[in-house]
This record gives C-alpha cells, structure tokens and sequence, in this order.
C-alpha cells in the first residue's frame, strides 16, 4: 500500500488528534449556578471529581469513536492507495487496437479489446490518480485503430473524458495497420510556427500501445525522434485458432444453375485439426463437409482448400460457410459471400438469309445486341473484337476459323476438329433430347420437322442434345476454350421458327453459355471502406450491421446512398421502402485469423518489448476511508442518543394516599 | 449566575406576613399533641407524671402527717376507717420547642425554603401559646444556637414573629452541635419540632439522638424546595457549575434527563433514610415541599400525623 499524500493526512491528524484529546481533557465552561447543597448532585454525577483545568482521562465510547472517525478521516487525506507505480508525466498517446484479431476472447471469455480497453482505462488512472493533492500530468490523447485509425479523445487532461472515450471504442474486423494511428498522433502532436517560417516543432510524446501485436505494416513504420513507445500486449503468444481465410464461388461450366463453392482455412493449433464446415444459402443449410486441417508447422499456419459440391441456385442469394466449432476467435468462423443475379449479356449475332435468330434475340433483355453482316464478323473475328462479346450467334456462315469464345453455330458446322467430319444430312423428325440439359429445358422438340442438315460424325468431346431420326440436330461441346451450342441444320429449312419451342431454345443457349463459369467471387470491399450503392429512389434507406444494429442513411438526389467505414464482417444490408435489399458480404481479412499475440514487436529498426508493468494500476483506498467515517459518526451519533436522551421523569409525588408535596 | 432557585416572591417582613388573620382563625381550634406525658413546672392543661392536685384521679395512699386534708377520701374513711389520699395526676403546661434551621442551605426555592420553615414554626407556635403552652424558640446554624424562651400566652405571638423575622440565614447547618446544645438546655420538656432541609452530609442520626436523648418529642418537618425536588420541571439546564450554598463546593454537571434520574433517586434514598432514622430513634418526621398550602398542612396534614389535635 502506498500513500499518495501522507504528509496532508500526517499534518492534519498532528493538529485535529491532540486538539479532540485536549477538548475532553479541558472541562467544559459551565454556567455557574447556586443551590442550597451539592451532595447529592455529587453523588449522582459521574464527571464532578477533577479539580485541576485538566480532568483525569476516563474511558468514553464517544471519544473512542470520535478519535476512530478522525483518524478514517486522517487515512482518507493521506489518500491510500495499492498496487501502483509512480506517476506517470508528460504527454501520453493511447493506442488502442481494435481489429479483428482482438476480437478473440481468453479463457474467461472476455475480449481482446475488452482487456485492452480495462488496461488502458486503469493506465489513465496511474496518470490521473494521483488524487486532490498531487502534481498535475499531462495531456493524453486516446485513438482506436484497425485498418483506419479514429481519434475518440483528443488531448486533454479531463480523465473522465479520457475514460469514457476508451469505454466508447467499438470492435472491428479489420485488419489492424498502425501507419495511419502514428500520422494522427504526429499531427496532433506537431505544432507549426508561423512566426518562424513555418518551422515546425513537435511535442515529444510517450506511445502506450495496447495490441496482439499483429500489425501489418509496423515493420514498415519507424518512430521518429523523442517519441517513446511502451508496448502493452494483449493476449497470449500461444493462443489458437482456426478460421476460414478465404470463400469463393462460381457457376459451374457444366450448368450455369449451379454454384461452386470454395474454401480456404486456416489452423494455428499444434496438431492437426478436422472440423466440420456447414454450407447456407439464405440461411437455409445445404450441405455439410468435413475437412482436416494440418497444423501448424515452421511458424507457418497450416492451410487446406475445400471444395463443395455443385448445388443448384439459379438466382441470386447469400452463401454462407460456417465453421462447426467454437474457438478464441468467432469472427473468421464464418464468410459469406453474395451471388449476384445472373448479368446481361453482349450478343454479336450475324446470319445470312432471313432474319429468324436476331428476331428472336432481339425480344431478350441483353446488354449488348450487334448484328453484323459476315464478312463483318470475320473481320471482327480476325481483329479479335468479337472476344468483348459473351456469345457469338451465327447461322449458316462458313467460317475458317473460331477463336476462344461461346458460340451458338446454325446450319454450317464449326470450323473445329469435333466437327470437321459431316455429310448432307436428310430430312428427319426429331426423336429424343437431353431433357435434364439447360439447353433443352422447356423445348417441344417432337413437332420439329427438318428437310435437310448436316450428318457430322459425333466425336467423344461431343455431347447430343437433341438426336433425329437420321443424324444428330443439336450438339454441345468444349474444347479449346470454345464453348458451343451446335444445330446442325438452318432454322429456315424447317418449321422450328414457327414453334413456340425456337424462342426458349435460344434464350436457353444464351443464359447456358452467357453465365457458365462465372465468377461469382465476393465483393473486393474491406473493413474499414465505405458501402456505396445507387437504390434509384429518394427518401431514406436503413442500413443493418451483421450485429443487428440498424443506422439510418440518407439517400442523394441521384439515389446514392453511401454508408461507412464498415467495421464487422459479415452481411450489411440496405434497404428501403421502394426498393429491394441490397447485400453485402464482407469478410474478416484473412492475416487476422493467426492471433498468437507476439511478446516483441519491431517498429523500423527499433524492437520493443511488452511492458512488465502494464497490468500497474492504482486502486484507491479514500473512498473506502471516507465511508468508514460515516458509519461511525452514525454508530457516535447512537451512542451519544442512547446515553443522553433516556425519556426518563420521575415524579415528586408518587403513591396515590399521599398528598401532593408531602409525605 | 443563574436565577435557578432564587426566591423571587415578597419576603416578609411583618408579622402578619408570617401568619394571616385567615390562617390564624383556622389554628384557633387546634393544641400541640405530645406522644409522651412529661411534668411541668407550671399547673397547665396536660398530664403530668408528677401526682399533684388535677380533676383526673391516679391512685390512693395511706395518709401522713403533713398531707393535705384536702384529698382525703372521706368515702374511703367511712367505709374503711383509714385515712387514705387520693392522688391526682397534676396536669402540666407543655412546652412545643421549635428548632429553625437558619443555615444558608435554608435561603433557597421558590417559595423560599426560610420562609417556609418561619410560617411554619409562626403557626405551630401560636397554635402553642393559644393552648396555654410555652413555646421555646431556637434558630440554629454553624454560628451556634439562638434561642427566645419562656413564652407564654398569646400576647407573646408578636414576640414570636419578630423574633422570626429577625433571624437571618447564614452559614453552615452544624446540625449535631445545634442539638447537643438545644437538648442540654432544659428550657422544659415537651415537642421539639425541627424545621430544616436535613441536608446534612453526616445525616441527621446523631443531633436527633441527642434531642430524643435529651427528653424531647421530636417531630421533624423536612422542608425542600420545588427546584431541588423536580430540578428539570423548575427549570435546570445546560451545562452548570453547581455551588453549594453552604460550604461552597463546586459540582459540575450536564442537566440531562438521565443525570436528573440519577440525582432524584439519590434525594428518595436520602430522604427514606433519614424517616428511617426517625423511626430507628423514637421520633415522627414528614417530608413537605414549600409549595404546600400552609393550612392544608397544618389542619388537615399535621392533624393527621398526630402533631396537632
């Protein structure tokens, strides 16, 4: 225990003590009064018996408590205090981490930033508690970083302000960069004369930085002259975790209904893990894989790739894997990712003879639609312009060449090897059709009738979509990066253009082959950057953290709506009265999921170690004193009622047969 | 200083202060009682042991020569012829002895405890002289003993009240010295009635043996003041330096509640003690507040208490 103004308490008891003493040894200045005899007042008061100004010192409960509440009062002026170092002066800056990392929770389940948050409000209270009677400190300035640094306390010597500054910072899952934290203090700190042509001068302060220590670019800082940085770590060098580093996810070549999803993990324990990784879209869980993780080896964490298998989701929605087990850090326990509706597509059409194929086309929601005449088209072909397309339409052009790209081929047969072996087909009905195919979905193929075609030779890369009475009408195959959709006789030389079947057949080639292989990879956004999206509505727009917490967000003339830094990973939503909800999936960035806190930190050529002293912190023993004052002025208080207020009247006359005033 | 128990009523100064006409028509019908039969010098209106010429017959004896012829019962000869006297009890004047504490202890209270103690001894004494008895009159305190003795018949009353009037509070009690002297005195036997507060560190034990020793029917009147009987009720309070009237000494105190308690059980047991002592030693005592009314006591309460008659 320590007392931070002992010489105050010391004075005060020398002079209030002995003054308390000297007032029961003074008698007490009475009226004097006379009466006809004294005996027997004599005999029935106690405190007659002292003749000299001072009286003998008896035992009194009322002066025991009194000397007990003065010298409280004396051990509350002294100011004690324990467990505490010696105060700290000058100029602090507090920095304080909060990226994803320090979102991992020690045994006891608290935070690493709840802990961060306790050391440096008990480090404000080392600066600032050293009570009514010390020497002022300095100022101090608190700031919350993780990807972007937030000055939550500017410099100020207000502890209460400093302490519900550190109490207000708020937990990111980002990752944590501290370049932008020092330039903050830097500016803070640095003061610009103009007097003296601009010369600046900088006002030396002590960093005190509360962090695992997992900080990306600290090696690429440096601290620059005067400045001072104690490194309080937070965690342990040897805590554990697995997590999902990265999540990707594309539409399957085969079909573009179907999504692949990818995954990354990543395991920091000793050994090697197997966990169990649970597959949602929109909350509803498909699937279940489990995965062995190897552990980590060289300071290396161990990683494996998962892939799921294929699953149909034709249309947009949320992807969510989640890790099957509870760990230091829940936070890379779970990516998501959102699969965008499928996009519009650019379409270069180019056919000779009637115009049935561009007819059709023309009635579809594309991007881009240009039509072309063939000579165009090979030109295109030639100068590589037709690659900005997603699919190339032609009918019945004889080609020399077909560079990579999607095409659907009527009449002539492609200029590829499946399809260099072909004759004059007959006429034919159509008999049989992969109905399972997207292609074919939807398509009447038995009211087909061709007169003529091409017979080609089927080769192993190529697959029957739909097969004639005599040669095969509709093909698909891939080689060489040509993806391709192949119907082996023109549309004019049957009655195909007259069905209802023709339209849904064309509009299920260009979905096939405009959206397969996707790549439906997450939004590149970052913790820390601003969401930003056009609504196409006025008014105002909420926008719901993963947390649930719903922030309000005004909507601009154009209907931009903007909302940022985000801070947690997972799914934002915007959405508003008049228009659909907007997702986002953000995810905790993937150096964030290795959270062994580390002891030594080096910061340019300098390397600091954790402080010894960080869990320093002054508890203050006044109040207590002060409280032990009042219960023993309430227990004086007793005492003294107890001692001269007995209601107790005795009557002169007592007894009813005798008179009043004789007896 | 306080004016806690100072006297702040007239103080009399005439005779008829000390008894009214009023008063004084209410004792016409009352007599000193004595408890015992003493002998008188004088033939008066009481018993004697003394046998002597009386109306109340005692006993018979054989007649001597030199007898008076007077009280020979002629029946007796007749019946008998011996010459036998008859012998009456000799009634004897009483003397009401009246012991005034004088002392300072006495200047005190409203109604003031002196004052009390002289309209009380003014009363029994006409009460005496109205009755043909002489009254014997001493004023005690640590000066000695002053006295006014022989006083017979009515006429002598205003003797009594100035003798009263004259005499002055002053000094210390010496309780035990007063009654050695006034029990050798002799000034006739009869009822001693003391007038005092009693408030006698050694007790009063040993002067009243004295008086009972010395051939006296005491009858003891302590007298005290409203203040010293209900101290809070009069007005005590605050933190007082108590002087004694008397010998001066200083007693500090906090009037409390509790103090008072303490205080009012110390004046029962004192007061308990001394009636105990009274009956130990043979003589009567009561114990009055000067507040009392003075014909009250007097006819209904001293009647009572076998004083009066």
């Amino acid at each position: 225990m320590t007392w931070v103004t002992p010489s105050a308490g010391l004075l005060l008891g020398a002079i209030v003590i002995p003054l308390l003493l000297l007032m029961y040894f003074l008698r007490l200045r009475r009226r004097p009064l006379r009466i006809s005899s004294t005996m027997l007042w004599e005999r029935a008061v106690e405190d007659l018996h002292a003749n000299t100004p001072f009286q003998r010192l008896r035992p009194s409960t009322l002066l025991l408590l009194q000397l007990i509440a003065l010298i409280f009062v004396v051990l509350a002026l002294m100011q004690p205090q324990i467990e505490g170092g010696s105060p700290r002066e000058g100029t602090h800056i507090i920095l304080i981490d909060r990226s994803g990392s320090m979102a991992a929770v020690d045994g006891d389940g608290i935070t690493r930033l709840a802990i961060a948050k306790e050391k440096a409000s008990d480090l404000v209270n080392q600066i600032y508690g050293g009570g009514l009677f010390s020497s002022t400190s300095g100022e101090t300035m608190v700031i919350a970083f993780s990807g972007h640094a937030e000055v939550v306390a500017p410099f100020t010597d207000s502890k209460q302000q400093l302490l519900h500054a550190i109490e207000s910072i708020q937990p990111t899952h980002g990752k944590s960069s501290i370049g932008e934290p020092l330039k903050l203090a830097r500016a803070y700190t640095t003061n610009v004369d103009p007097e003296q042509d601009g010369i600046s001068s900088s006002e030396f302060a002590q960093l005190e930085l509360f962090s695992d220590g997992l900080i990306d670019d600290i090696q690429d800082q440096a601290l620059q002259g005067g400045e001072t940085l104690q490194y309080h770590m937070i965690g342990s060098p040897l805590d554990k975790n697995i997590g999902i580093s990265t999540i990707d996810a594309k539409r399957s070549d085969e079909s573009s209904d179907d999504v692949q999803v990818f995954l990354s993990l990543v395991n920091t324990n000793s050994q090697d893990e197997t966990v169990e990784i649970e597959l949602q879209i929109d909350g509803v869980p498909v699937g279940v894989q489990e995965v062995q993780i190897p552990k980590q080896s060289d300071g290396l964490a161990g990683t494996s790739s998962l892939v799921f298998v294929p699953f149909s989701m034709p249309q947009s929605g949320v992807i969510k894997a989640r890790l099957l087990l509870e760990d230091s850090l829940a936070i890379d326990n779970q990516a998501s990712l959102i699969i965008p509706p499928a996009k519009e597509l650019k379409v270069l059409v180019a056919e000779e003879g009637a115009q049935i194929v561009r007819t059709v086309l023309q009635g579809m929601p594309l991007a881009d639609l240009k039509i072309v005449t063939s000579s165009k088209l090979k030109t295109m072909i030639e100068s590589g312009e037709s690659s900005a397309y997603d699919i190339v339409v032609i009918r019945n052009i004889h080609l020399d060449t077909l560079p990579r790209g999607k095409y659907l081929i009527f009449g002539e047969p492609p200029p590829i090897a499946p399809f260099d072996t072909f004759a004059d087909g007959e006429a034919q009905v159509m008999l049989v059709a992969d109905e399972n195919h997207p292609v074919m979905r939807f398509v009447r193929y038995e009211d087909i009738v061709v007169t003529k075609g091409y017979d080609v030779v089927l080769q192993n890369t190529v697959e029957t979509l739909l097969e004639g009475s005599n040669w095969p009408a509709v093909m698909t195959s891939r080689v060489d990066g040509i993806q391709l959709v192949y119907v082996a006789f023109d549309p004019i030389n049957s009655n195909w253009p007259y069905l209802r079947s023709f339209p849904f057949f064309i509009f299920n080639v260009v979905q096939f082959l405009g959206h397969a292989g996707d790549q439906l990879t997450a939004s590149t956004m970052e913790i820390g950057q601003t969401i930003t999206e056009n609504i196409r509505v006025d008014g105002k727009a909420s926008l719901v953290e993963p947390d649930g917490e719903t922030h309000t967000i005004l909507v601009d003339k154009s209907g931009n709506v903007s909302w940022g830094p985000v801070r947690l990973s997972g799914v934002h939503t915007i959405s508003s009265d008049k228009h659909s909800d907007s997702l986002f999936a953000i995810n905790s960035p993937p150096q964030e999921s290795l959270i062994a806190s580390t002891e030594q930190i080096s910061i340019g050529a300098k390397e600091v170690v954790t402080s010894t002293s960080s869990g320093l912190s002054f508890i203050q023993l006044w109040p207590w004193a002060l409280g032990a004052v009042l219960v023993v002025l309430i227990a004086e208080w007793w005492v003294y009622q107890k001692k001269v207020s007995t209601p107790l009247r005795l009557s002169w006359t007592q007894g009813g047969s005798e008179r009043k005033g004789i007896r | 200083m306080s004016n806690f128990g100072e006297t702040i009523h007239d103080r009399p100064s005439k005779v008829d202060e000390l008894l009214g006409s009023h008063l004084m028509s209410s004792l016409d019908s009352l007599d000193i009682v004595a408890r015992k039969i003493f002998s008188g010098k004088t033939q008066g209106e009481r018993k004697s042991r003394r046998r002597g010429s009386s109306v109340e017959f005692a006993d018979y004896r054989q007649y001597t020569s030199g007898d008076d012829l007077r009280f020979i019962d002629w029946n007796v000869y007749a019946r008998l012829d011996r010459l036998f006297m008859k012998i009456f009890l000799e009634e004897e004047e009483l003397t009401l002895g009246i012991a005034v504490d004088a002392s300072a202890s006495m200047e005190f209270g409203n109604p003031n405890k002196f004052d009390f103690a002289r309209r009380l001894a003014m009363a029994l004494g006409y009460v005496a002289l109205s009755s043909h008895n002489k009254v014997s009159l001493f004023g005690f305190n640590s000066d000695g003993v002053q006295r006014l003795t022989g006083l017979r018949g009515r006429r002598r009353t205003r003797d009594m009240g100035q003798w009263l009037l004259d005499l002055l509070p002053s000094g210390g009690t010496s309780f035990v010295d007063a009654c050695k002297v006034i029990s050798t005195s002799r000034q006739g036997r009869g009822v001693l009635v003391v007038l005092s507060d009693c408030l006698e560190e050694d007790g009063i034990t040993q002067g009243l043996s004295y008086l009972v020793g010395g051939g006296w029917d005491v009858f003891v009147i302590q007298s005290l003041a409203p203040e010293e009987v209900s101290p809070l009720d009069a007005g005590l309070e605050g933190d007082l330096r108590l002087e004694d009237s008397e010998s001066g000494a200083e007693c500090e105190i906090t009037a409390t509640a509790p103090l008072v308690a303490k205080y009012k059980q110390r004046l029962e047991q004192y007061c308990e003690s001394i009636r105990e002592q009274c009956i130990r030693i043979g003589a009567g005592s009561v114990r009055v507040s000067t507040d009392v009314d003075m014909e009250q006591l007097l006819v209904e309460y001293l009647r009572g208490r076998g004083l009066l008659r």
